[in-house]
């Protein structure tokens, strides 16, 4: 399989596209390690993780046709598996999606902010362990509408650019910039009551 | 007339929360003018509901990128059991290749 190698991820694209046994057995072969990993960091429990792995590729080689090769396969094959395991975290938590429009700042006439900004946050507990707290974070962005939690994915966990974002989401990057603000602050609605614990 | 709206009448220039708030991930990413910059910080001495906001949202961006970390991924990076591949391919074959 050296044909398929990271550097001739076309090569590897269209030897998906073609449903090539051996492609597919490559790509899950080299990415399993790492998508598991990531995974399991966001639903701390095995039997999830492997179910979410395999839901994972499932999407990925249902989808594979419309991959344009604009991301690295392996780029995609991480927002899809991070995704998975979010939906997975909200199933399991029987959290509804929040809407957008409840969580991002108001402002009056004179376009002051009418938000509590300042709201006193919960009395911090016991210091929260780092998976602690990273679960506080995954349950808040598993709460984002899909098209928000897409750009959070690529823009501040994938650390892809605004342009590299846009042409993964077929997105103008003023689109991008947009979905991202929104989202960052329906983030920080949603996580403001534990802040100061994260 | 309020504070923000007396400085916003004296100051040319003065924005409001607002255009604070559509300016905050140029300000965060240093991708403001100098003007745009001033602009902010002087935003954020006059109003604190402002000031507050922009540390919590900055917060907010350093958890949700701390959430998933390379070193989690790098660490955990290693071959997975012959069991979990072959499940994934078996179901694969049994479903993946008739869309």
């Amino acid at each position: 399989m050296d044909a398929h190698r990271k550097d001739d991820e076309s090569e590897l694209i269209a030897a998906l596209q073609a449903h090539d046994a051996q492609a597919y057995e490559y790509v899950v072969r080299e990415y399993s390690g790492r998508l598991l990993a990531v995974i399991r960091g966001i639903v701390r429990n095995d039997d999830d993780a492997r179910e979410c792995l395999q839901e994972t590729f499932l999407q990925a080689f249902r989808a594979i046709e419309r991959f344009e090769g604009r991301a690295k396969v392996s780029s995609w094959l991480h927002r899809i598996a991070v995704n998975a395991a979010l939906m997975r975290l909200r199933s399991r938590k029987r959290k509804a999606e929040a809407s957008i429009d409840d969580l991002i700042p108001h402002y009056n006439g004179s376009e002051e902010r009418i938000d509590p900004a300042w709201q006193q946050p919960a009395d911090s507990g016991p210091d929260l362990e780092a998976k602690d707290r990273k679960a506080i974070v995954h349950e808040a962005i598993a709460q984002l509408p899909e098209n928000y939690r897409n750009v959070v994915i690529l823009r501040d966990i994938q650390e892809l650019s605004t342009d590299e974002a846009a042409a993964e989401l077929n997105l103008t990057p003023g689109a991008v910039k947009v979905r991202l603000h929104r989202a960052r602050a329906a983030l920080k609605t949603l996580l403001e009551p534990r802040l100061e614990e994260l | 007339m309020n504070l923000m709206q007396r400085m916003m009448a004296l100051m040319p220039g003065m924005i409001s929360c607002k255009q604070f708030d559509e300016q905050l991930d140029e300000y965060i990413e240093g991708e403001l003018s100098f003007g745009g910059r001033i602009r902010m910080a002087i935003h954020k001495v006059i109003c604190r509901a402002c000031a507050l906001y922009a540390v919590a949202y900055q917060k907010t961006i350093g958890a949700v990128k701390a959430s998933i970390e390379d070193q989690d991924i790098q660490a955990a990076d290693e071959p997975v059991s012959e069991d979990i591949v072959q499940d994934i391919l078996n179901h694969q074959l049994k479903r993946g290749h008739n869309h």
